[in-house]
């Protein structure tokens, strides 16, 4: 009661400012600020806009100047220098391009990257022919709202939220231990001791399970965006499935596709994929398990620069190694979006 | 009834080719799920249970028990041990940790608990509450500067805005490969910011990545008739973003917050490489499957679900929040 009163005296204050209001602009008109008011008004406020832009940007510029821009020079440096010990204490000397000079040896002439190049290059194509497809698919799945469609997208999440370490156990287990039993096979036991080649191929497929649903949030909400008139469109045609996916769904999140595929060029050289997870990284300076037999050049060189204080001999010819990758990667990735957007399905 | 018929309507739509698709998904969903039912039913096994010692008249025999639920405990010699071990998780969760040198007991030893060099012993609790501070802090790191940057670019117009915006597109396409390196030696020697977790929120929280972007697009579908009106009634920048576009988004913040906790949760890579002297329990776990004993193999399943419990829990909560917001409010966008 006692509130409903108070609301009917401010509504009435209310009405009689803005009678006065009224009165006022209709006399004297709305008050136009002076040219100085005005000027003074607009240099206060860009002033205030300034000094927030300069509080608001000034962490991330620091931190990107520093950490981005300053951790890739020092990569630069790094590169030309050479880790030596002198009066037992050490320091990186700058030796000059050696260190490029023993990158091209260990490819091309002794070949000691060889296996490594050759192991990423399976590893990325597997990714891809097999990943990328499987991943556009597994989102459509979803997009169609399949029955149990709510129940799959959970389960389809689980890769993602749940730590990879307990699928590697798990995994592990079932191999060595399961699959003994169930094949009366009691070899099978020596699979993913880090012995054999034909774990390279087992973690890979182990990989490719893993990654099944990946990019479903990026495909599935590409797959939103898409224009509710295209896909009925293309429901009264009428088309089947596939033709809808061949010809509708897939050249609308082209775009998407385009980005996942040149994002995920960089990984031929930095991805490790699962093999840190099944044979451990020694950070005390001992041999990591696993041998050369798959290493691939992201493994060997994680492996080689955590390997506790023999890693900072192996620095400069890491940075070194990133740069020539850098080289090869960068314009390669540029060169496949530009042939990608040109020849690529387009929406229309 | 209306939603049964629209049930098996959903049925009748499918086509050969959209059968074969949704069988392989069933097939991929029920092996995620016996993997899951494989760690859990393992996790509440005695070593006995699983590598199949029975007695049977007298004799023992073989029985492996891989796949199956814990099988009931008899009063044999070895039969005794079986039945559903909670124990295996009570071990974990001992809060009191012995000294292996002092008690070497195997059932009085923690089996999860670690002596750090120089910091000591740490159990369960010390690695979840690890696993939080490290969580929680590189998350809001990331946050706020992508925030603040995608704030900047999408809703103020000045020339640097672009440039920004650029800069991000450019570090998310163009790869610098093998930087690593020189990380280390930056975290290591110059700033020291090795073995310190806000260090590490430093080095690690640059603002190019995909959540920017998802912040950019986001803001920029708030109308700036909000700010504008705010800034007419007389409110200054900082208070037009806390009071009103950060509420805007809140949403998709929410949902950020949880999918970069939930990484950041199961990372190991970057505490392994920096942070050694404050583990996390997903590093514990990885350094723990290797330093394996047979008869920890049960014990370690437990801790696997231990340590996945509380992002399963996050999950299902907060579901409809985190594939929703983020799929249509921030990519789509």
């Amino acid at each position: 009661m006692k509130e409903k009163g108070t609301n009917v005296i401010t509504r009435f204050i209310d009405q009689i400012k803005w009678f006065f209001y009224d009165l006022r602009v209709k006399l004297f008109g709305s008050r136009k600020p002076s040219e100085k008011n005005l000027a003074n008004s607009m240099s206060s406020r860009t002033r205030k806009k300034i000094i927030f832009l300069f509080i608001f940007l000034l962490f991330p510029t620091v931190q990107f100047l520093i950490f981005y821009v300053g951790v890739n020079f020092n990569s630069l440096l790094l590169s030309i220098q050479e880790y030596q010990v002198v009066d037992n204490r050490g320091q990186y000397v700058i030796t000059g391009f050696d260190n490029f000079v023993k990158v091209f040896e260990n490819i091309f002439i002794n070949g000691e990257l060889l296996t490594a190049i050759k192991n990423s290059a399976i590893q990325f194509i597997v990714g891809l022919v097999l990943g990328i497809p499987v991943h556009v698919m597994v989102a459509y799945v979803v997009f169609k709202e399949v029955p149990f469609g709510g129940f799959l997208k959970i389960m389809l999440f689980m890769p993602s939220m749940i730590s990879s370490l307990v699928f590697v156990s798990t995994f592990r287990f079932l191999v060595q231990e399961g699959a003994p039993i169930v094949f009366e096979n009691e070899l099978m036991a020596i699979l993913l001791q880090g012995r054999s080649y034909d774990d390279f191929w087992l973690i890979l497929m182990f990989a490719q399970w893993m990654n099944f649903s990946n990019g479903l949030i990026i495909y599935l909400s590409a797959m939103c965006s898409i224009s509710t008139d295209i896909i009925e469109y293309g429901q009264l045609e009428p088309m089947s499935t596939i033709q809808e996916l061949w010809y509708v769904i897939i050249p609308s999140i082209f775009p998407t596709i385009t980005t996942y595929l040149v994002v995920s060029i960089a990984g031929f050289f930095t991805n490790y994929g699962y093999f840190v997870s099944f044979f451990r990284v020694n950070t005390d300076g001992g041999m990591s398990l696993g041998g050369n037999m798959f290493d691939t050049l992201g493994y060997v060189f994680f492996v080689g620069l955590l390997n506790g204080d023999q890693g900072l001999e192996f620095y400069p010819y890491a940075s070194a190694a990133g740069i020539v990758f850098t080289l090869i990667a960068a314009p390669l990735t540029l060169l496949v979006k530009h042939l990608l957007e040109k020849y690529g399905p387009s929406e229309d | 009834m209306k939603s049964v018929k629209k049930f098996f309507e959903k049925f009748k739509r499918m086509d050969l080719f959209s059968w074969i698709l949704y069988l392989v998904v069933i097939a991929w969903v029920a092996s995620m799920i016996f993997m899951l039912y494989l760690a859990f039913a393992n996790s509440l096994k005695h070593y006995y249970d699983f590598c199949g010692f029975e007695e049977s008249k007298g004799t023992v025999k073989y029985v492996a028990n891989v796949f199956g639920l814990p099988r009931p405990a008899g009063n044999g010699m070895f039969s005794r041990h079986l039945g559903w071990q909670w124990k295996n998780y009570a071990n974990i969760f001992t809060p009191v940790v012995k000294d292996f040198n002092t008690d070497s007991t195997l059932d009085n030893w923690n089996f999860f608990s670690e002596e750090i060099p120089g910091v000591g012993y740490i159990d369960i609790y010390g690695y979840y509450l690890n696993s939080v501070i490290y969580a929680v802090a590189m998350t809001v790191f990331s946050l706020a500067t992508e925030i603040m940057v995608a704030y900047c670019c999408a809703k103020y117009d000045f020339k640097l805005g672009k440039v920004y915006y650029a800069v991000a597109i450019v570090v998310m396409i163009v790869p610098i490969v093998g930087s690593l390196a020189s990380e280390l030696s930056f975290a290591n020697a110059l700033f020291g910011l090795k073995d310190n977790v806000i260090g590490i929120c430093i080095l690690k929280c640059k603002y190019p990545g995909l959540y920017f972007l998802v912040f950019y697009a986001t803001f920029k579908n708030v109308s700036s008739t909000y700010m504008e009106a705010a800034e007419l009634d007389g409110a200054g920048h900082f208070q037009i973003f806390w009071q009103i576009m950060f509420p805007l988004i809140r949403a998709s913040t929410f949902a950020v917050f949880i999918l970069l906790f939930i990484t950041n949760w199961n990372d190991y890579y970057t505490p392994m490489v920096f942070l050694r002297d404050m583990p996390v329990i997903s590093l514990r776990l990885y350094e723990l499957q290797f330093r394996l004993i047979s008869a920890n193999s049960m014990k370690m399943f437990a801790a696997c679900i231990c340590s996945a419990l509380p992002i399963i829990v996050l999950f299902v909560a907060f579901r409809n929040k985190i594939m929703g917001n983020v799929t249509m409010g921030g990519i789509k966008g």
